[in-house]
């Protein structure tokens, strides 16, 4: 699992767009591989509950619009976090009006397992405490952070995406990395450079 | 006053720029201050984890469902140098969507001017054709032989009532308008037997026209043989059959004259003598019967014309 979350498609985006339109599956999956971890860590900020079924929801509705799509690859990030974004918000809309209660929690030994699971634990453990700080952040501040950082988008596209200005979209920014910094950089974390 | 003196800035140890840098990715020049943040933004950006690529399958069975899957597909773009054909390939199937929505816009754009413009021109026609057979009708005179008859029907028109002049001026009449098919029901006088036959005026050569001509626009039931005669005695004065028509034009009938024009069954009394038909018989004009080989209907004009009630005894007889 070697794939980075950035431009692991970059220059052959066109290509693999259009053989994906056409009908071939393993130029998707390419497609899917790039995008789909950001996607999940985007909405592992936002909707941590529901990340998962949101984001495959996501990719039902970009595949059942995917012929008729026409972009370079930051359109189709654009694209596809929009569509992430309003099925979050359908999903936050059906909360509220069909409120769900939790099932009994499943013990700790029914927990599935799989061989190397500490080991991804370990492997992992700077992107969970990356996500778990940002999600302390203001939904907008974290939410601008995610799209400029995890989805690769301009200032413009992220304004456009917001309904807001791109003066808005990069204060907030600010405000957030500020905010990350001063709990990183708050009493009892220490940080690496030990200030 | 040293440098070293100089009194420390208090303050963000970072600016805009350096923030902007580090939502870029931007990398060598970040402030100390800004490094946990930068190894915090390093980690949103890593290696995707297994977790994060479990439901592939899931994305794979959605795009069998959503997008036809083609038969053959070509490798992908880094093992093959096959790029340049599939985006062409993109870029001429999406066009021909939007071509295949203008013809159907232009034709109806098309059928509709054409309506529009085709309206006055079908009106012009139409009133053209129908102003075409008005005056043909009025020209040829089609409609006048029915329009009078219709007109006569009432009343006693003196061009339609040639047989209602002929009743009149018959003897012993009954002074009554008789025209078509009452012609037959009505009985008329037998002069053959109650009167001697009278002599017959010699008829007027333009009222034997008047007659003649009168059949086609009013054929009596019965009347051919009596028209055929009539042509006989016509052919005769003219000289042929083919000349009666000169004939008539030299002497014109006159509608209004005092000689009746429609031939009524007592008037016809003329005969071609033996041999009967068409032909020229032996018998004069006013004596002679029909002859034989006629049929039922000859026999009874020469009954009543008072020659004889039998039919064979006219025949032959001039």
């Amino acid at each position: 699992m070697c794939v980075d979350t950035q431009h692991v498609v970059g220059d052959d985006f066109a290509a693999v767009l259009a053989a994906a339109q056409s009908g071939s599956e393993e130029h998707f999956a390419v497609l899917w591989r790039d995008a789909n971890p950001a996607l999940v860590r985007y909405l592992r900020v936002l909707v941590p509950d529901a990340a998962e079924d949101i984001a495959a929801e996501t990719w039902v509705s970009v595949v059942r619009g995917l012929p008729a799509f026409i972009g370079e690859e930051g359109a189709w990030r654009a694209w596809l976090f929009t569509t992430a974004r309003r099925r979050m918000l359908d999903q936050a809309r059906h909360l509220r009006r069909h409120p769900a209660e939790p099932l009994d929690e499943i013990g700790v030994a029914e927990v599935p397992t799989a061989p190397g699971a500490e080991q991804l634990a370990l492997d992992n453990i700077a992107t969970e405490s990356a996500i778990a700080l940002l999600a302390r952040l203001p939904e907008q501040q974290a939410n601008v952070i995610l799209l400029r950082v995890v989805a690769g988008l301009d200032t413009e596209v992220i304004a456009e995406m917001l309904g807001t200005s791109t003066g808005a979209v990069r204060v907030a920014a600010h405000r957030g990395l500020r905010k990350l910094e001063a709990m990183l950089t708050g009493p009892g974390v220490t940080s690496r450079a030990g200030v | 006053m040293p440098d070293s003196q100089v009194p420390p800035i208090w303050g963000p140890a970072y600016d805009e720029r350096d923030l902007e840098a580090l939502l870029s990715g931007e990398t060598g020049s970040t402030p100390p201050a800004l490094q946990p943040v930068e190894s915090t933004l390093a980690a949103l950006r890593g290696a995707a984890t297994r977790r994060e690529l479990s439901d592939e399958a899931v994305a794979r069975a959605a795009f069998r469902a959503f997008v036809p899957v083609s038969p053959t597909t070509g490798p992908l773009p880094w093992a093959a140098e096959a790029e340049p054909a599939a985006v062409t390939s993109h870029t001429l199937v999406l066009p021909p969507a939007d071509h295949r929505q203008q013809p159907a816009a232009r034709h109806r754009h098309r059928r509709r001017s054409g309506r529009s413009a085709r309206k006055p021109s079908i009106a012009v026609t139409g009133a053209a054709v129908a102003a075409l057979i008005v005056v043909a009708t009025v020209v040829t005179g089609a409609l006048t032989g029915s329009i009078s008859e219709l007109t006569s029907f009432g009343r006693q028109p003196a061009s339609s009532s040639a047989s209602a002049r002929a009743t009149e001026q018959s003897p012993g009449s009954e002074r009554v308008l008789v025209t078509g098919a009452a012609r037959d029901r009505i009985p008329s006088p037998k002069p053959t037997v109650s009167s001697p036959p009278a002599p017959r005026p010699t008829p007027d050569p333009s009222s034997l026209c008047g007659e003649y001509f009168a059949y086609f626009g009013h054929p009596p039931p019965g009347g051919r043989e009596a028209w055929s005669s009539l042509g006989g005695q016509l052919a005769k004065l003219a000289g042929s059959p083919s000349k009666i028509g000169v004939y008539c034009l030299r002497h014109p009938y006159n509608p209004f004259g005092g000689k009746g024009a429609w031939p009524t069954p007592g008037t016809f009394t003329g005969g071609f003598g033996a041999g009967g038909g068409d032909g020229p018989g032996t018998g004069s004009l006013g004596a002679g019967s029909v002859g034989a080989g006629s049929q039922g209907a000859q026999g009874r004009v020469a009954t009543e014309q008072g020659q004889s009630g039998d039919p064979a005894a006219a025949v032959g007889r001039p």
